[in-house]
């Protein structure tokens, strides 16, 4: 009795896990980027771009892990829009994090992009200027 | 009847009778509570009266190079926030909801009053840019920047103790209130500008304050 009812919970956890996979990444997500692009992804009008559909976010998948460490600081286009605003880079982060951040992101809110890899993080950082 | 027990049941009835007339008057000031908002602040003495907190005299210029100063801003209630454009921290959050009051009283006679704390570089220029990616204009939303002595102790007397910090987010650090001043210059509200909810509050008394100003 008492091994069906621990496997049953066993069972309903990792069902209830799998719903959620990236917990650690949107938990970092919500520390440090919600404030300026929210908590659901869609920027704040012209100043801060959305990541919740942003053509230049599924296109440019290579150059995000550099834009989370180093920041960004130039003219960009986000769905027809232009913005030009400093970010900050976030050097604190690891690469672990960082890679978390991503696959929250790429599978939050109507994203669904390709997750990426620890590895292919750490390819991405080396191209960073 | 003893003379004693007719006293003791007067002292009961008159004892009722206190407690509901205490009660009804707790009501009272309850409903009527709801009506109007108090005046914040500490009270001043001016040449030996007791006055409520006003807001002293300031001048700043706009995101249009306009010299601001508190007359021009007293033709109605307004509500004011501190922040600056490089901010990585709190500020965009409390933004959005400044807009979102912004956005609620477009119509009313409400003006927003944005103070940069970061004059060096929140130039009229600069808050210009930052207003208009906002997309929101003056008269009806102030940016404004000037001497950095005078924001500082302005943020000061609006309930804001701003310290230079370099060790918060920023370079400052600073708190995420957004204020109410009516066109008295008393300040009648406050709320957490980090705080969905808090904010919902705040709009309520906006709104309390502006029927007001109607009589
Ligand atoms: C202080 C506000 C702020 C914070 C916090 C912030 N960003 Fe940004 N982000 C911006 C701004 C502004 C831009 C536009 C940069 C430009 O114009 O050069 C931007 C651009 C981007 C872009 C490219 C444009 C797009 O929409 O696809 C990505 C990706 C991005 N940010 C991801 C993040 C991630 C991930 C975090 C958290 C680790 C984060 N940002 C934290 C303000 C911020």
């Amino acid at each position: 009795m008492k091994t069906s009812i621990l496997l049953l919970m066993m069972l309903m956890s990792f069902f209830f896990c799998q719903n959620k996979v990236y917990v650690q990444g949107e938990r970092l997500y919500n520390t440090y980027c919600s404030n300026c692009h929210g908590k659901d992804g869609m920027g704040l009008k012209n100043l801060y771009p959305p990541l919740n559909n942003s053509d230049y976010y599924e296109e440019n998948q290579d150059m995000i892990a550099c834009i989370i460490l180093k920041g960004l600081e130039e003219e960009i286009v986000v769905n027809g829009k232009d913005y030009m605003m400093p970010m900050v880079g976030f050097d604190n982060l690891t690469d672990v994090d960082i890679t978390n951040i991503i696959n929250y992101v790429n599978t939050a809110w109507d994203n669904d992009i390709e997750e990426t890899t620890i590895q292919q993080v750490k390819k991405d950082l080396e191209k960073c200027n | 009847m003893t003379l004693m027990k007719v006293l003791r049941v007067q002292k009961n009835i008159w004892n009722k009778l206190t407690y509901t007339l205490v009660g009804m008057l707790i009501l009272i000031s309850c409903t009527n509570e709801d009506k109007s908002l108090p005046i914040l602040g500490e009270k001043e003495m001016v040449e030996g009266q007791e006055v409520p907190h006003s807001i002293p005299d300031f001048s700043f210029v706009n995101q249009d190079s306009t010299i601001i100063t508190n007359d021009q801003l007293n033709s109605g209630p307004y509500v004011a926030d501190f922040f600056f454009t490089h901010c990585p921290s709190i500020c965009p959050i409390v933004t959005k909801q400044m807009l979102r009051i912004h956005d609620a009283f477009k119509e009313e006679n409400l003006k927003l009053v944005s103070f940069t704390m970061d004059p060096k570089r929140d130039t009229p220029e600069r808050l210009k840019d930052y207003a208009s990616k906002l997309e929101v204009d003056a008269p009806k939303w102030h940016f404004l920047t000037g001497d950095k002595e005078e924001l500082h102790d302005i943020a000061t007397d609006f309930f804001n103790v701003v310290i230079e910090d370099d060790e918060a987010p920023g370079g400052f650090n600073h708190s995420g209130k957004i204020i109410l001043v009516d066109k008295n210059r008393h300040i009648r509200a406050f709320c957490e500008g980090t705080d969905e909810e808090d904010v919902d509050d705040f709009i309520k008394d906006i709104k309390i304050l502006l029927s007001e100003n109607e009589d």
